[in-house]
């Protein structure tokens, strides 16, 4: 017979197993006969249709196959799940470990999920994500010892990009500006966040929606500038902003021409003004920012469209040419690269320069999944050792229910359904939870994750998949362990261990505690690294140096600030500098004494009362002197310059600043001090000179007063002195504690997990412990009898844990210790790891499981022999 | 009595299988309602209502013949019973008692 005259044998399948097997030769043959009739009369495909709908037509209770065995099944299930009950209302303590370990493990993984979906989802939503790429670079300079990645790109990379290569669709330009700018409408001064320079088709490059202005024309012409729906509010108030002039940044006027919607909480650009670009371009803008318009300056970011099926890849390798062509000067040490729109949030952690904008870090990510997964593991393993131990006493329900006739199947259906109930009371008790605990996680993550996210479809259907892929994955293997003891084992004998599975469950514990000292070590060298940052000596005074951001407006009047704030009791010192602390700092290249090259060296202009201001102590020579004319040609240098060049006698050896330039004599010699973040920037050589023209920074250091009836000096005497700048003040010691963020939130959520992982530990000992001493109960009485002490019964039982405890040590010690140096790597000033970790890690875990075991042994060797004895 | 009223369909079956005779398996049958009475009866309700005269005694079964035609398979033949044709008399009776009992006047012309 021919292949295509066959009836579609899926629906031939389904029928044959539904229909009564009586019935099923006299239906299946009508079936196929009436369709080779149809193929005959009416073509194959119309037979094959009219074939289906004939079988779904038997589709019906009389021609249903009728089963005795089914009938029963139903009273079975509701009797296993009443046997479920009783056993978890008979092991309450037992259940009460299981449910809580559920619980963590369900809530981490819930909220990891939910976490990492809610970082996958940035910059999505943009239409046309997929050949959009932000441009950054590569800069290598081997003799200043440079090489890494930045998105600072110039002015003249994306035009010339479209210019010269039909591939490039459009381009982007943006420049979020460094520090906050005052928006001033009348008599309302408003800081903004986030104010970008942006290209004139922003809102076509981007789907950032305008409610008010013309996509196409809002931002071509100079000075006109886009505020954000929330923004505009506060600043106008009622009133409709169009049109209506503003001053912004350097007190040029701007006109508002649109309205935007604010950016998306999933938005990696978030900005509350926008400025057109055309504002900057000399000739053209106010502000003539030849630095945001030539190939020199690095300091915009800049984004690129792509055709479609354009490669970024072949592009990418055409861009030193580009760069050969229009800035050969910098061509062997820009290396520009392109990187996913989408990709941009969470792999750009080691690209530097992303001011501005969110970001996220795909390591914190993988790191919370990870951790989760170990909670996971931990959390199941105490499931399958405590269901494992149960098998004594399960043993005699099994027996019996065997002898009843009841197939192995049936009965492994028997304890994955306890599984399931344990299962499904903790998943929902973890979501109550989670939602809970959100405000507490939100700020623990730094995120703003709503309430919304925990209830969506992917998180409710993650849940249920939660309650069937645990119960099957942790309630299979005991449950075919449970299940398989031969009828004739159970009923001769009432002792005895189920199986071979003391070698398995060992081989858990192991895993588990393994898990959990590498989670303790990595913590612990986190918290280490983290309070080795905070707690190192800055070289100098860093506790109550309060630094206010001068602003434009105030600069010509430093001097009175100054006298103002001092002829307060409690302001000890001020001083006024161009850069300070937290502000950013400058680089030049000098030829040192004795040095034909020129080097590289940080350049910091101080007063004559930085030294006093900042605690920095002066280890030779003098400071630079109140008033004096000549100081002004002098310099000083720190240490690591004087160790850098290897002078014996740094006082009175000469630098210049170019070749032909004057020697200019060093008078002093301060000791090293950090002006940036230990975890990212080493102490770099620096010469240290006198300027009291540039004056940005006032410092002012505080005494050990009133600090709130100070701070309110120094606030007033702004007010007094400013108009409209904004009081804008930070402390020295919050600058540099900023600085750690990132470690921190890392700190907090290893802690938690690592609370989590003994906790968990220590309850699946604690139940393993009380079930072994349970089943051991008689063996220990006997013991007793016979003379055995209290201690000793403790060190027998302490004796198998020490072993697991010991090997799982050595498991986690060299994995966690290769993990630990990695994430090291990365600080500029790191710890040494050491022994302390390990020791601490593997004392505290041995010391809580020694604790947990004695405590339970004590308790049952306590117990009068004869209650044991006695009944049989 | 309940169990001896007939359904319309179920006269008509029992009829066509009557009919049949010696062949009267489910295609058959539906063919034969479809060429007298130019009734489709889908396949399955064929099936269903032989399957339910068959529990109530009216016909009896068995398999035979098997054809290439059926892909090998026997055919399912029913035949109807002493009951089953006790049924369909009764119903015929029926009818005629009230045939006589009409007036021709009773039908407009």
């Amino acid at each position: 017979m021919k292949k295509e005259l066959q009836p579609p044998k899926w629906i031939y399948n389904i029928l044959e197993r539904f229909c009564d097997p009586y019935l099923w030769e006299g239906i299946s043959g009508d079936l196929f006969e009436s369709f080779l009739e149809n193929v005959e009369t009416k073509g194959v495909m119309r037979a094959r249709l009219i074939y289906i709908f004939q079988s779904l037509g038997f589709l019906r209770t009389k021609f249903k196959r009728k089963e005795k065995r089914l009938t029963n099944m139903k009273s079975i299930w509701l009797n296993y799940f009443r046997t479920s009950i009783r056993s978890i209302k008979k092991q309450k303590v037992l259940f009460g470990i299981n449910l809580i370990g559920l619980i963590m493990a369900i809530s981490c993984s819930l909220f990891a999920l939910v976490y990492i979906d809610d970082e996958l989802k940035f910059d999505t939503q943009q239409s046309d994500v997929d050949r959009t790429y932000r441009l950054y670079k590569r800069y290598i300079n081997i003799p200043e010892n440079v090489d890494h990645l930045t998105y600072e790109t110039s002015g003249m990379m994306g035009p010339t990009m479209k210019d010269e290569y039909p591939e490039v669709d459009d381009f982007m330009r943006v420049c979020p500006w460094w520090d906050k700018v005052i928006i001033s409408y009348k008599e309302t001064n408003l800081n903004t966040e986030n104010f970008y320079f942006v290209d004139s088709t922003f809102f076509e490059f981007f789907d950032y929606e305008l409610i008010q202005g013309d996509p196409s024309t809002v931002l071509t012409v100079p000075s006109s500038i886009a505020l954000s729906e929330s923004f505009a509010r506060k600043l106008f108030g009622d009133e409709d902003p169009i049109g209506k002039t503003v001053v912004g940044l350097n007190e040029i006027d701007h006109t508002v021409t649109g309205i935007f919607k604010d950016p998306p909480r999933h938005s990696s650009l978030q900005f509350n003004a926008l400025v057109s670009w055309s504002t900057s371009v000399p000739g053209l803008g106010p502000l003539r920012f030849r630095w945001m318009n030539n190939w020199l300056a690095q300091g915009i970011f800049t984004f690129v469209k792509l055709e479609n099926n354009a490669d970024p890849l072949a592009l990418t390798e055409k861009l030193p040419e580009m760069m050969q062509n229009h800035f050969e000067e910098r061509a062997d040490q820009y290396f520009l690269k392109l990187m996913p729109l989408k990709d941009m949030y969470l792999h750009g952690d080691n690209i530097r320069a992303n001011r501005g904008m969110k970001s996220g870090s795909i390591t914190f990510v993988y790191m919370l999944g990870f951790s989760a997964f170990l909670i996971f593991l931990i959390a199941s393993v105490n499931y399958i050792n405590i269901a494992l131990s149960r098998a004594t006493q399960t043993r005699t329900e099994v027996g019996i229910r065997k002898v009843m006739g009841s197939s192995r199947k049936q009965l492994m259906g028997r304890f994955i359904s306890e599984t399931f109930l344990s299962t499904t009371i903790a998943s929902i008790l973890s979501l109550i939870l989670v939602i809970w605990f959100l405000p507490t996680a939100n700020m623990l993550s730094g995120k703003e994750l709503p309430l919304m996210a925990f209830l969506q479809p992917l998180t409710l259907l993650t849940l249920v998949g939660f309650i069937f892929g645990v119960s099957l994955f942790v309630g299979t293997y005991p449950a075919l362990v449970l299940s398989s003891p031969p009828i004739s084992t159970i009923l001769k004998s009432s002792n005895g261990v189920v199986g071979s599975t003391g070698w398995f469950r060992k081989m858990l514990l192991t895993l588990q505690y393994a898990i959990s000292i590498f989670l303790i070590i990595c913590t612990i060298v986190v918290i280490r690294q983290t309070d080795f940052m905070e707690s190192k000596p800055l070289g100098f005074d860093k506790e109550q140096v309060l630094i206010l951001d001068v602003g434009n407006e105030v600069r010509p009047k430093v001097n009175v600030l100054e006298n103002e704030l001092l002829s307060h009791p409690n302001i000890l010192s001020v001083s006024t500098t161009r850069s300070t602390i937290g502000t950013g700092s400058y680089s030049t290249t000098v030829i040192p004494e004795g040095n034909n090259d020129e080097i590289n060296t940080r350049i910091f202009g101080v007063d004559q009362e930085f030294f006093e201001t900042y605690g920095v102590n002066i280890v030779a020579g003098r400071s630079f002197i109140k008033n004096s004319i000549a100081d002004s040609s002098n310099l000083m240098v720190n240490q690591a310059m004087v160790a850098f060049m290897g002078w014996e006698d740094p006082v009175g050896k000469h630098i210049r600043f170019s070749a032909e330039g004057n020697d200019l004599p060093i008078i002093g010699v301060v000791n090293d001090f950090h002006i940036h973040s230990l975890a990212s920037d080493q102490i770099e050589p620096m010469i240290l000179y006198l300027d009291v023209v540039n004056q940005s920074y006032t410092s002012v250091r505080i005494g050990n007063g009133d600090l709130k009836e100070t701070m309110n000096h120094v606030q007033n005497t702004w007010d007094q002195l400013a108009g409209r700048t904004p009081f804008n003040a930070f402390f020295a010691n919050d600058w540099f504690n900023e600085q750690y963020e990132k470690e921190r939130k890392l700190l907090k959520i290893s802690s938690i997990y690592s609370f989590i992982s003994i906790l968990l530990c220590g309850l699946g000992l604690f139940g393993l412990t009380a079930l072994l001493l349970q089943q051991r109960n008689k063996e220990i009485s006997i013991r007793k009898v016979l003379g055995a002490s209290v201690t000793s019964i403790i060190s027998m039982m302490n004796k198998q844990f020490l072993i697991i405890i010991l090997v799982s040590f050595l498991i986690a010690a060299p994995l966690s210790y290769f993990l630990i140096s990695d994430w090291l790597e990365q600080f500029a000033y790191q710890i040494t790891v050491g022994g302390v970790p390990f020791f601490l890690a593997g004392g505290l875990t041995l010391l809580i499981s020694v604790l947990i075991v004695s405590w339970l042994s004590i308790r049952s060797a306590s117990v009068n022999p004869s209650e044991n004895l006695s009944t049989e | 009595m309940k169990g001896t009223n007939l359904g319309e369909l179920e006269e008509l079956i029992l009829l066509a299988t009557a009919s049949l005779y010696d062949n009267a398996y489910g295609i058959a049958i539906q063919k034969e309602i479809k060429a007298k009475c130019n009734r489709s009866i889908s396949i399955s309700t064929v099936h269903a209502v032989l399957a339910r005269l068959e529990q109530k005694g009216f016909m009896d079964s068995r398999y035979d013949g098997m054809t290439p035609e059926r892909g090998g398979r026997r055919k399912h033949l029913f035949r109807v019973t002493k009951s089953g044709q006790k049924a369909l008399l009764q119903v015929r009776e029926q009818r005629e008692t009230f045939w006589q009992g009409i007036p021709s006047i009773a039908f407009e012309k």
